[in-house]
Order: structure tokens, then C-alpha cells, then sequence
């Protein structure tokens, strides 16, 4: 029956849209990951189209996991509606560079196997690319290492660490030259010259698609803009309390999967509230898990839209409702939201560094041997914590000598290839203005600031 | 989200007559109310004005012969809200006589409020817009405060009401000018669609007179001619059930001018414009026919393609008929190719909430299944009893699926229930 007229705006158009959307961000991807490399003589011509390989593949196994579904069901007409090779193509997409291809196929088959258990297309609970990518982090990532997040290019000019990696590592909540000089300065991030996994990095190119989705009414546009601003926000008070500068709110809006997960992966329509209501609180719930997943040192982005795709049904009830009785309806909501907003404030508020104490450095030892006092001390580094002792001489330190590690080996190696701990003993008076090892950041600024630590406290005596 | 559908006009604007049926079907329905005392017997002669049933109950709105001539029969016709109704069978004895003539005064502003009130429930009339609500009941309040004729119009392909309109604009304003002073309402504001630039120079012509008449240019949107949406639109203000919490009524600009006929001539409402469009009629035009004229007399006249579906009423809110009788509140007859898309699966896009002007939730309601009794509450809080059927959310799906049918089964579901 009627109506006898209809909007031509269709079910493809909406998917085309979103293929569209990625274009620009794949090219920008691939002539950062794979074209400079090549060009640079890094990586190999037939490596360059490792990413390519991987959307085929990805996008491949998930349209034949549903067109075996189809036949053993005999669903004659469910392929031609089921858009079967998103899941892997996105997937694909948000994955390392390098992760195996077997990795990616069984990652693949477990999204669309996800989707069909709930009956296909239009009908499962979770988004079918981030179930895949959780599978692969629980069981994989011994082998997914940080090493294949990155890629040559990346390797031979900046730190191997994701900011987001490094930011869990630093005392407190780090601070300007801990979190993004290492990386270059905000432009970086926003253009997405950062490391990062594969399509993730330039927040530029997901706000060109935010807008062109919006404004071709593809997706549902109030939530990434409700999340982005909700961590925002929750950054913004985080730094104010702790005296950081704005630039920090800008580094966690920026960094990791949040610009392109917020556009592309929270708005997954059929995962994601469908009233308007239901789509703001959606987005404040995504804006406060990530920040806490965030604190617990997780890039949670993907995990925070797996946590509230459950909940969508619940935030509808709440969008139903408002239509009718607005403040009623959302009140209790926003009750909750801001308590947790303020339990948020005062965790953070508890990691502010007092003086000059760093809750990651540890003195185990301090012994007098003739004019000599030689110190056991540790701190914690990027595998765990690092043991040291340290001698010092008239107030000077003499010697270094580190007792026990966890770094990762080629990392540690460089650290000793650069002969770094002598370094930190000659310019111990000025080590505010000594270089971190950019290949090794993690590891030489954890021994940095043992050393700024140990002479403090030696100070202090 | 606001929704502007194309209008798609017809190209030939002369409006011609169809008034020579040789048997008119006069269907026994007022509004959606069937319950109606007939009072013609077979064989009796009836002339044109002739009562020939009564609605029951607390609205006795009287149902009119179109034509003079024999009652043939009484049979089942299918009606504008596309279900069969009885109807008066008349044999037309193309004499147009006319039983009794009861006075009717020199200027039509000298009535009293009574004499009007009484006078639109003799004459029959009845919202022309669609929902047929008998006319003298929204006039019975005393603190009538303003006044606003829809011209909006704003379903797709028609423009009987602009057609009528442009016609008779200075009978309108006339109409509308005693309407205020027999019930001292304060003013009146007549809503026109801001495209229909046509219709607005027409009555900016002739407004100037009329102190308390204003226009009022209301965006293309759709459902613009939605009682509640103009409202809000014109006054900004919304009520609960009805406008005239707020002091206002809503007439069609149809509907005026058949008060006016009413007021002026005593004439009952027996005949009104009908848009019939489509892309299977050669000859597109505005008829004005006699109501209970059988469609399929016009269609053929007009030329109608084989293979069409009939579609009575406009796009949107229009229901498929195989054969269909004039009434008073149809509006539009299309002829339509018979080509349906195909609906694939929900994906959940959302658009269906963003467009309802009712603030309903479609897709929710379409999710939600009734397999037990207690189903129902789980319905309940959706609220779709508010539904108006006007059928954007089944327009804009991305999906083809019937949307608003799924409302409509929940609507009537909760309705069975109170």
C-alpha cells in the first residue's frame, strides 16, 4: 500500500556514501604508510600494496561467510540487501598494517559470523567490525605486537610508540613535551602524520567525511559530534584541574582511533540509537567511557562502542519518551552522567604530581661506602619496572648500572648502542635539555627520569 | 528533519465541469462514521438537496442528493478511506430540480451566530481537507479568537483547493469577512505555501479591504497543512487535543467557500474540485464533479492508461481502490503505474524518527512485535495512536518497507484496546 510516492534516497546510496567517505582517507593512508616508504627505498613495491591485499581479502572472507549462510539457510534474496563485505572492509581498515593474513581472515569471519547470529544484516546487537577487532585483541595480541602497528616510514623518522601508548607510560598525566613533542606539535596529529593503525591517524580527513556523511544525511550526525565533545570536554576539566594547557584536550581528541571511530564505527546505523535523544546520550556515554578507558592506559574507542551498543536499546526508550515528556525522561540520565562526569574529575585530580614525587619512581636502597653513597632504585618503564643502581660522588653522580629490565630487546639495545647512560652522567647538571632517544622514547625518558629523580632525592638529603 | 516533497502541478490549469452523471452513488459516510439513518426508500424521487440520511449520534449531519431523480438501490461502493460503504443509488433525471428554497438573506454577514451555526449543519458541511469533521461544530464555542484558512495544500499533485481559490478568491474573503463578524473572532490569517506564488498575488489583490484578514507564506514542507504543524507554524503555540483550546479553528479554504454557497444560496454540499493526476492519465485536470459520481465515468473521459492502480486521495495519504465513488472530503484521484519498489531490510537508519511530524517513533514501533496480551503496553508507550498516517516515515525509508501501514496496525491496535 501507499504512500505511492518515494524518496530516492535508498539503502545503496547510504552505503555508497560511506565508501565514498573513506576515498580520501585511504589514499592519505596509503601514500603515508606505503608510498613514502617505497619512495624512501624502505619497504619493497610489491609491500606497498600490503593494505590493499588486506581490504580485498578482509572484504572477501566476510561475502563468503554470508553467501555460505544464505545457501545453507536458502535465503535466496538476503545477499543482494546484506552488504556482506563491510564488516571485513572495515576491519581491514582498523587493524595494523601488518597483521597476518591469517589474523585478518579469521577476524573477518568472526565479524560476519557475529552479525549472522543475530540473523544478519539490519538485526545484530554489536558492530560486526569491532567484534572481530576484540576477538583478535584477546587472542592475537602476543602476536599483534607494537612493532607491526607501525611501518617503516614511521620507524626511520619518529617514535615507534602510538601517543596513546606513550601518554599510559608518563608520570601523572604527562604533559606537553612527554605527550606531543615527541610526535612533532598538534598539526601533526590533526593532519595524521602520527603513528597510528592503518586509516585512524589524520583527524583532518575524518572531519572532511564527518561533514560530507552529515550533510548527505547518512549518518546519524549528532553522535560523533556528542562524543567527540563530550571527551572534549572531560579532557578539558581533567587539564584544568591539573594545570595543563589546552593543548590536552586537543591531544586526546586527536590521538588514536576516536576521529575516525566516532564517525565511521559509533554510527553504525544499525547499532546505534535511532531517535535523536537517544543519540545524544549515546554520545555522552561514549565520550565518558572512553576517557575512563583512557586513564586506564587502553585505547577503548572501539571497546567503548561495544559497550554501549547494548545499551542503544535503552537510550531509545529514554528518546521515546523525551518526545513526549522531555525533562521527565532524560533527567535521571544526565544525574548519573554528571556524577560519573565528577568522580572522573576527582580520579584524575589524585594523579596530579605533587613537587617533585613520581609515583613511578621507587627508591629500594641508599648505602654510605666511604665517600660514596650508592643508591637502588627503580622505575617504571615500558615492560615494567627498571632497576638501577646509582653511585654518587661529592654530589655527582659517578655511575650507572642498570640491575634488571623488561624493555623490549632491540629497543633497549639502541638505548645501550647510544651510549645513553653515560650521557645522562655528563649532562646530569642539565638534563632538561637532553634528547630523548626518538626510536626508544619510552625507554630512555623512563631512564631520564630515574636519573632526575635519583639526584632530587639525593638533594632533598 | 523537515521534508519537502516536489509538487508536481498539474500542466494544464483550466478547471472543467463533469456534471452529467447518469447515476450518482451518494455514500452513506460522514467523516468515518457509517452509522447513518437512511431516509429515502427505493423507487421514492428525490430532488437535488434532498436529504437522504442522517448521521446518528451526537453530530446530526444531514447527507444530501447530488442530483434529481429515482432511488434505484442501495449498494456497497468503495469510498475515500478505501473501504466499501452503502451508498444511495440514483437514477439522474438531469432536471437539477430543486425541492424548497428557504430564505436566504441579502448579505450573508446579517446572520446571528445561531442562524450560521444551524444553517452549515443543514447544508451538510463538512472539513473538506480530508478528515470530513462536520464544520457548525467548531463554530459552537463562544472564545473564538482567531481564525486560519488552510491554502497549504501540501500533499503532492493536488491543487483543488487552489484551483477553487484562484476561482472564486473575492467569494472567500467575503465568506471569511461575515464569518468573523457573525462570530467576533478577532482576526483571520490565511496560510498559503511560500511556492505558491500564483495564489498569493491573486489574493493580494483583492485583501486590501479586509482589515482583519492577513496571509501568512508557510515553508514547502511536508505535512505543512497538518492542523498542528500550521498551528504551530503560523502562531507558534501547541495544544493538547484540539485548537480551540487556544481560542482557534481551522477551516479549509474549500471549506469556506462552501460555507459561503451554504450562507449565500442555501446550497447544500452536493458537488467540489477533485485533482485527477497521475502519470497514467493523458488528461490531467481539476474537476469540479456532483459527489457520488463513480471515478471510473471521469477517469475515462480524462483517458486513462490500462494497467494503472487507482489511487484515491492524494500519494501520501491516499489508499488503493479498485473502485471508488466521490465524497465530499476527496480531494484528488490519481492513476498511478503499477510499479512498487521492493522493500529490502531496516537498517536502522533513523530517518522514519526524524521526520514524523507526530513525534512518533516508526521504526520502534515497526520493531516491536504483539504476541501476547501484555504486548500491548510494550505498544502503549509508544504512543502510536498520535500517528496521522501522513506517511512520510514509509516516503523518506531508505528501505521501501511499509512503515506507516506497521503504525497504523499498531494505532489501530492500541485504539481496539481503550
Amino acid at each position: 500500500m501507499g504512500p505511492f510516492l518515494r524518496s530516492k534516497y535508498k539503502t545503496n546510496r547510504i552505503m555508497f556514501n560511506l565508501l565514498i567517505a573513506l576515498i580520501p582517507l585511504f589514499i592519505f593512508s596509503f601514500s603515508k604508510n606505503c608510498f613514502n616508504p617505497y619512495r624512501l627505498g624502505l619497504i619493497s613495491f610489491i609491500d606497498m600494496f600490503d593494505p590493499i591485499v588486506n581490504v580485498i581479502i578482509a572484504s572477501l572472507t566476510s561475502f563468503v561467510i554470508e553467501v555460505i549462510y544464505a545457501l545453507i539457510l536458502r535465503k535466496k534474496n538476503y545477499i543482494k540487501n546484506a552488504y556482506a563485505f563491510f564488516p571485513g572492509l572495515f576491519l581491514a581498515l582498523i587493524l595494523p598494517l601488518h597483521t597476518p593474513i591469517y589474523i585478518l581472515v579469521i577476524g573477518s569471519a568472526v565479524a560476519s559470523i557475529s552479525k549472522l547470529i543475530f540473523g544478519g544484516f539490519g538485526k545484530n546487537l554489536f558492530n560486526p567490525a569491532l567484534v572481530g577487532y576484540l576477538v583478535i585483541m584477546l587472542f592475537f595480541s602476543s602476536i599483534l605486537t607494537t612493532d607491526n602497528y607501525f611501518n617503516a616510514y614511521e620507524l626511520d623518522t619518529i617514535s615507534k610508540a602510538t601517543p596513546l601508548t606513550n601518554a599510559s607510560m608518563v608520570t601523572g598525566i604527562g604533559n606537553y613535551d612527554q605527550l606531543v613533542k615527541p610526535y612533532g606539535d598538534l598539526s601533526d596529529f590533526f593532519i595524521g602524520t602520527i603513528p597510528g593503525s592503518f586509516i585512524e591517524t589524520s583527524s583532518l580527513l575524518c572531519l572532511v567525511a564527518y561533514l560530507f556523511l552529515s550533510f548527505t544525511k547518512t549518518i546519524k550526525w549528532r553522535i560523533p559530534l556528542i562524543y567527540i565533545t563530550t571527551v572534549f570536554i572531560l579532557t578539558l576539566g581533567i587539564s584544568r584541574l591539573l594545570g595543563e594547557g589546552f593543548y590536552y584536550p586537543l591531544f586526546h581528541i586527536l590521538s588514536g582511533g576516536l576521529m575516525f571511530g566516532a564517525v565511521f564505527m559509533a554510527t553504525d546505523p544499525v547499532t546505534s540509537a535511532v531517535t535523536p535523544v537517544g543519540q545524544i546520550l549515546q554520545g555522552i556515554l561514549l565520550g565518558i567511557i572512553t576517557v575512563i578507558f583512557r586513564f586506564t592506559g587502553v585505547e577503548g574507542v572501539a571497546f567503548s562502542i561495544l559497550i554501549v551498543n547494548p545499551f542503544v536499546i535503552l537510550l531509545d526508550k529514554i528518546g521515546v519518551q523525551s518526545r513526549f515528556k522531555f525533562i521527565k525522561s532524560v533527567v535521571w540520565f544526565l544525574l548519573i552522567a554528571i556524577v560519573v562526569m565528577v568522580i572522573i574529575f576527582l580520579l584524575a585530580s589524585s594523579r596530579r604530581v605533587e613537587g617533585n614525587l613520581d609515583p613511578n619512581f621507587e627508591v629500594i636502597s641508599r648505602e654510605k661506602v666511604n665517600n660514596q653513597i650508592i643508591y637502588n632504585v627503580s622505575q617504571k618503564g615500558y615492560g615494567g619496572r627498571i632497576k638501577a643502581e646509582v653511585t654518587f660522588e661529592n654530589n655527582q653522580i659517578v655511575n650507572i648500572e642498570i640491575t634488571s629490565h623488561h624493555e623490549t630487546p632491540n629497543r633497549y639495545q639502541l638505548v645501550i648502542n647510544e651510549d645513553y647512560l653515560n650521557k645522562l652522567i655528563s649532562n646530569q647538571n642539565d638534563l632538561e635539555n637532553l634528547d630523548t632517544i626518538s626510536t626508544a622514547t619510552v625507554t630512555s625518558n623512563a631512564l631520564k627520569k630515574l636519573v632526575t629523580n635519583v639526584i632530587e632525592y639525593e638533594k632533598s638529603n | 528533519m523537515r521534508v519537502s516533497i516536489p509538487k508536481n502541478r498539474l500542466t494544464n490549469e483550466h478547471l472543467i465541469v463533469y456534471n452529467k452523471p447518469k447515476k450518482v452513488y451518494i455514500p452513506l459516510i460522514s467523516g468515518n462514521d457509517t452509522n447513518i439513518t437512511i431516509l429515502v426508500k427505493k423507487g421514492e424521487y428525490v430532488y437535488k438537496g434532498s436529504i437522504v440520511g442522517k448521521r446518528k449520534g451526537d453530530f446530526r449531519i444531514p447527507i444530501h442528493s447530488s442530483v434529481s431523480g429515482t432511488v434505484l438501490d442501495f449498494e456497497e461502493r468503495t469510498c475515500s478511506n478505501g473501504t466499501k460503504v452503502k451508498c444511495v443509488v440514483i437514477e439522474n433525471d438531469f432536471k437539477e430540480k430543486i425541492e424548497q428554497k428557504l430564505t436566504v438573506k441579502r448579505s450573508i454577514n446579517k446572520y446571528t451566530k445561531e442562524e450560521f451555526i444551524e444553517r452549515l449543519m443543514e447544508c451538510g458541511i463538512i472539513g473538506l481537507g480530508g478528515a470530513g469533521f462536520p464544520t457548525y461544530v467548531k463554530y459552537e464555542p463562544k472564545n473564538i479568537k482567531t481564525l486560519i484558512v488552510n491554502a497549504v495544500e501540501c500533499e503532492p499533485y493536488i491543487t483543488a483547493d487552489d484551483a477553487l481559490a484562484k476561482q472564486k478568491c473575492e467569494e472567500i474573503l467575503e465568506a471569511i469577512d461575515a464569518i468573523l463578524e457573525i462570530n467576533k473572532i478577532d482576526q483571520a490569517i490565511i496560510a498559503i505555501k511560500k511556492e505558491n506564488t500564483e495564489l498569493k498575488q491573486v489574493f493580494d489583490n483583492f485583501i486590501g479591504t479586509y482589515l482583519k484578514i492577513k496571509l501568512k507564506l508557510v515553508p514547502n514542507v511536508y505535512p505543512m497543512g497538518w492542523e498542528r504543524t500550521l498551528i504551530k507554524e503560523v502562531l507558534n503555540k501547541d495544544y493538547d487535543k484540539y485548537p480551540i483550546e487556544e481560542g482557534i479553528v481551522v477551516n479549509n479554504i474549500s471549506t469556506i467557500y462552501a460555507i459561503y454557497e451554504a450562507l449565500k444560496y442555501n446550497k447544500p454540499l452536493i458537488e467540489r474540485i477533485v485533482t485527477f493526476s497521475g502519470e497514467n492519465i493523458e488528461d490531467k485536470r481539476n474537476v469540479l464533479v456532483k459527489i457520488g459520481t463513480d471515478a471510473k465515468e471521469v477517469l475515462e473521459q480524462l483517458k486513462l492508461k490500462e494497467d494503472s492502480i487507482i489511487v484515491a486521495g492524494g500519494p501520501m495519504m491516499g489508499n488503493k481502490v479498485d473502485d471508488l465513488v466521490i465524497s465530499a472530503n476527496l480531494n484528488c484521484v490519481l492513476a498511478l503505474n503499477n510499479n512498487i519498489d521492493i522493500p529490502s531490510i531496516c537498517l536502522k537508519c533513523g530517518k522514519c524518527v526524524e521526520v514524523c511530524p507526530a513525534k512518533l517513533s516508526p521504526v520502534l514501533i515497526m520493531k516491536t512485535k504483539y504476541k501476547k496480551e501484555k504486548d500491548i503496553k510494550k505498544f502503549k508507550k509508544l504512543h502510536p495512536e498520535k500517528c496521522i498516517e501522513c506517511g512520510l516515515c514509509s516516503y523518506i525509508c531508505p528501505a521501501n518497507l511499509l512503515v506507516r501501514e506497521r503504525v497504523r496496525d499498531a494505532k489501530n491496535l492500541v485504539r481496539g484496546d481503550k
